[in-house]
């Protein structure tokens, strides 16, 4: 059986519920099976925000085969949106009996999928820097560098000098380090980080963007690649620990 | 005429604020009640699929369903259009991934089936792909053709292609899909960049004869201030795409006129502000172009793009019809000034729809309007308003805001349309009518999240539409009869003074009649005595 940190890992909505009916659906365009199960949601652990309201809410859930739940038996279920219309459907990765420590136990695990995740942007980091970051500006690509496309997806390159404090991962000998970081707000960039003057942490520096191409120069793409300075404890203990 | 206009967020998602822009939609034509749209929506849940939105009766009401590949938590795709075949009931997609922003040719045989999506095809260095399917009833085994404009920088500088499908209904992987190269000229990107490219919008349109259009822009220039020089090409193959010298039926005239090359150059050298940054509002504008053939007539094309007119502000919508093929077209029929994401589409009785989105009120509202002509635009139909919102709110998250495109269609004679637009559920925002499915309080003009109380904050949402039982009979030439020659007037003779009226006086009251006194009869005369 798997934990609720593996369960809480895989799934994008955990909550605690009732089973009022099984072999049921609340969804008109979602039918009934004999796996489905109308709950009533009692607590969220983990969700997003636009989820965040469905405390007493009716929910059908998928239920994995066999189904061993019965009516009126509650459980905490991890589950994915599977169909969203006037009633919500997911289905379940996962369910376990209750526990008070439930809410501790999911958020712990988040906090380490978290981590997990900061832990591989690192490790895939060319250099790891921290520092300050100066004024940005338009990169200029280097002309011998090879035609450049014209797509709205383009991710419209600007660089900031970095006022280096310290190296964290890798070599740089300099007082300073350009990074580039996409500017552009199109759907593909815009979660990457903006950098601003003044923005002080610590940079993952990459030479492949978040799609695996590769970039002009070392850059910051994934929303993970700038950890604000108040992080830097945290950003060096992973370090360590992913060695 | 019966305008349905809904807003496709379905309840379960009351709380979501997500930027739900680009929208394109698909109507099945063996069932319109069977309906499937896209957008900028990302599975609120995470998963390794984003969702499409569905409707199984006619559009009114939507739901979400997780079935497309490459998703990633928190993403939508980077692109997404989608087209169900004609007969068969399959839905094609082509999808830029959210996971490596490659390009995936995607089907399913069920699309309210929670299996996900088969991927047919896969490449990366692509852009924009742009669906089209129909079953080929009248060929043998009526097939399913499909064909996918996209811009393939792998063969620059001509990049302009389609990967089609000649039988793709059900075939393994990759079921008949691979790219050709409809662009015929070299485009250039000079100064600016050193190697040259077609516009990110090809945009192909299929009649049941077999014969294919395709619109794309042929870039001539790339100024350094982000200025291109464009003309505007129309291509068209007769067979399906399917010689071995496909999209070649449609030359530019002979020179001097012209080059002769493959594809008919309707505007040469525009020019077209490529800005990916807030531009009309909170939009960028770049590539808008759709066409659309007439289903009883394969001759008949209407084709609109937008630029800048003599190279000069505001950014405006062209509307232009051909009538032989795409050989010739005409002026302008319409125009419209601070317009984006033109959308065609003509129906079975050759009615032409016309939809866009425009920039008014000195840039404080986005107004989306459908203008249908049953005359082919020779009179300006007067713009049927679906939406009317602020430009300003929601503050973009990302672009495009609204969309680089939206979508028309119709089947036999209704029109069926998507748009994104702000969702403030304000009635005055939707002159002909707006029904919400997520929770929403118009009287307070507020969106309220699943328990109906907690307050949600505006975004942009896709809106879906219909128009019905349009009839739009042509405009009947007009006789004008001979003025005929009107007769002096006649002197009219003074008019007399008419004396003022005389007070009556009251009557009086006549007082009752008297009883007679009976006359006494008088006795004869007695004869007088002799004197």
């Amino acid at each position: 059986m798997p934990s609720v940190h593996d369960l809480t890992q895989q799934a994008g909505f955990v909550f605690e519920a009732e089973v009022e009916q099984l072999g049921a659906s609340t969804a008109s365009g979602f039918a009934a099976t004999s796996e489905t199960a109308v709950v009533r949601v009692t607590k969220i652990f983990k969700g997003p925000a636009s989820l965040a309201q469905f405390a007493g809410q009716r929910v059908t859930v998928v239920l994995q085969s066999p189904v061993s739940l019965k009516a009126g038996q509650s459980a905490s279920f991890f589950t994915h949106g599977l169909h969203y219309g006037e009633g919500l459907v997911v289905r379940e990765v996962g369910n376990v009996p209750p526990e008070a420590t439930m809410d501790s136990q999911v958020n712990s695990a988040a906090q380490a999928g978290s981590d997990n995740d900061l832990t591989q942007r690192l490790a895939q980091a060319d250099l790891v820097v921290t520092g300050v970051a100066g004024a940005p500006k338009k990169y200029v690509a280097d002309p011998t560098a090879g035609p450049r496309r014209i797509s709205e997806h383009d991710p419209d390159w600007w660089v900031s000098t970095i006022k280096v404090d310290s190296v964290e991962k890798g070599v740089h000998s300099g007082a300073t380090k350009d990074i580039l970081f996409p500017h552009s707000m199109d759907i593909a960039w815009h979660r990457s980080p903006k950098v601003k003057e003044g923005d002080r942490g610590t940079w993952l520096l990459h030479n492949r963007d978040q799609y695996s191409k590769s970039v002009p120069s070392h850059a910051v793409v994934h929303p993970l690649d700038f950890q604000p300075v108040a992080l830097l404890e945290r950003v060096r203990a992973l370090l360590k620990s992913g060695q | 005429m019966k305008i349905t206009v809904v807003n496709m967020i379905p309840k379960s998602m009351s709380g979501e604020t997500n930027q739900d822009s680009e929208p394109n939609l698909a109507v099945n034509p063996n069932n319109p009640l069977q309906i499937a749209a896209t957008a900028f929506t990302p599975n609120p849940t995470g998963g390794a699929f984003a969702p499409i939105f569905i409707s199984s009766d006619g559009g009114l009401t939507w739901a979400l369903n997780a079935i497309v590949p490459g998703a990633v938590a928190g993403a939508s795709t980077a692109d997404i259009t989608a087209k169900f075949g004609g007969t068969s009931n399959v839905l094609y997609g082509g999808i830029m991934r959210a996971d490596n922003l490659d390009l995936n040719v995607l089907r399913t045989s069920n699309y309210a089936s929670a299996t996900p999506m088969t991927i047919l095809e896969t490449r990366g260095s692509e852009d924009q792909p742009w669906v089209q399917a129909t079953t080929a009833t009248g060929v043998s085994g009526s097939p399913d053709r499909v064909y996918i404009g996209n811009n393939d920088f792998n063969t620059a500088p001509k990049t302009a292609t389609i990967d089609q499908s000649l039988n793709a209904a059900t075939g393994a992987a990759p079921a008949g899909f691979g790219p050709i190269t409809i662009a015929s000229r070299t485009p250039s990107a000079a100064p600016a960049f050193s190697q040259g490219q077609n516009a990110p919008s090809i945009r192909p349109v299929i009649h049941s004869s077999g014969r294919i259009y395709a619109a794309y822009f042929n870039w001539t220039a790339f100024s350094l201030a982000n200025m291109v020089t464009a003309d505007v090409v129309v291509c068209r193959d007769d067979n399906w795409g399917s010689g071995g010298t496909p999209y070649t039926s449609l030359l530019d005239p002979a020179p001097p006129v012209g080059d002769g090359l493959a594809g008919v150059r309707v505007v040469r050298n525009t020019s077209i502000p490529w800005e990916n940054s807030n531009f009309l509002g909170q939009e960028r504008v770049g590539s808008h172009l759709s066409i659309a053939v007439d289903p009883k007539n394969s001759s008949r094309v209407f084709l609109a793009w937008a630029d800048f007119p003599g190279g000069k502000a505001p950014y405006t919508i062209h509307l232009r019809s051909s009538v032989d093929g795409g050989a010739t077209w005409s002026g302008d029929l319409r125009t419209v000034a601070n317009g984006i994401c033109p959308a065609l589409a003509i129906d079975a009785i050759g009615n032409v729809g016309f939809l866009y989105q425009t920039l008014t009120g000195g840039g404080s509202t986005w107004e989306t309007h459908i203008e249908i002509s049953g005359n082919g635009f020779s009179t300006a139909p007067t713009p049927i308003v679906l939406a009317t919102v602020p430009s300003a709110t929601p503050v973009a998250t990302f672009l495009p805001y609204l969309g680089d495109y939206i979508y028309l269609t119709a089947i036999g004679e209704t029109f069926y349309g998507v748009f994104s637009a702000n969702n403030t559920p304000n009635m005055a925002h939707f002159p002909n009518g707006v029904t919400y499915l997520r929770n929403a309080n118009f009287t307070t003009q507020t969106l309220l999240n699943v328990d109906n109380k907690t307050p949600v904050a505006v975004s942009i949402d896709p809106f879906f539409f219909s128009i019905a039982e349009t009839v739009f009979p042509p405009i009947r030439p007009i006789t004008v009869q001979p003025i005929k020659v009107i007769e002096p007037i006649k002197v009219i003779e003074p008019i007399k003074v008419i004396e003022p009226i005389r007070s009556i006086e009251p009557i009086k009251t006549i007082g009752p009649v008297q009883p007679v006194v009976p006359v006494e009869p008088i006795e004869p005369a007695k004869p007088l005595k002799p004197k």
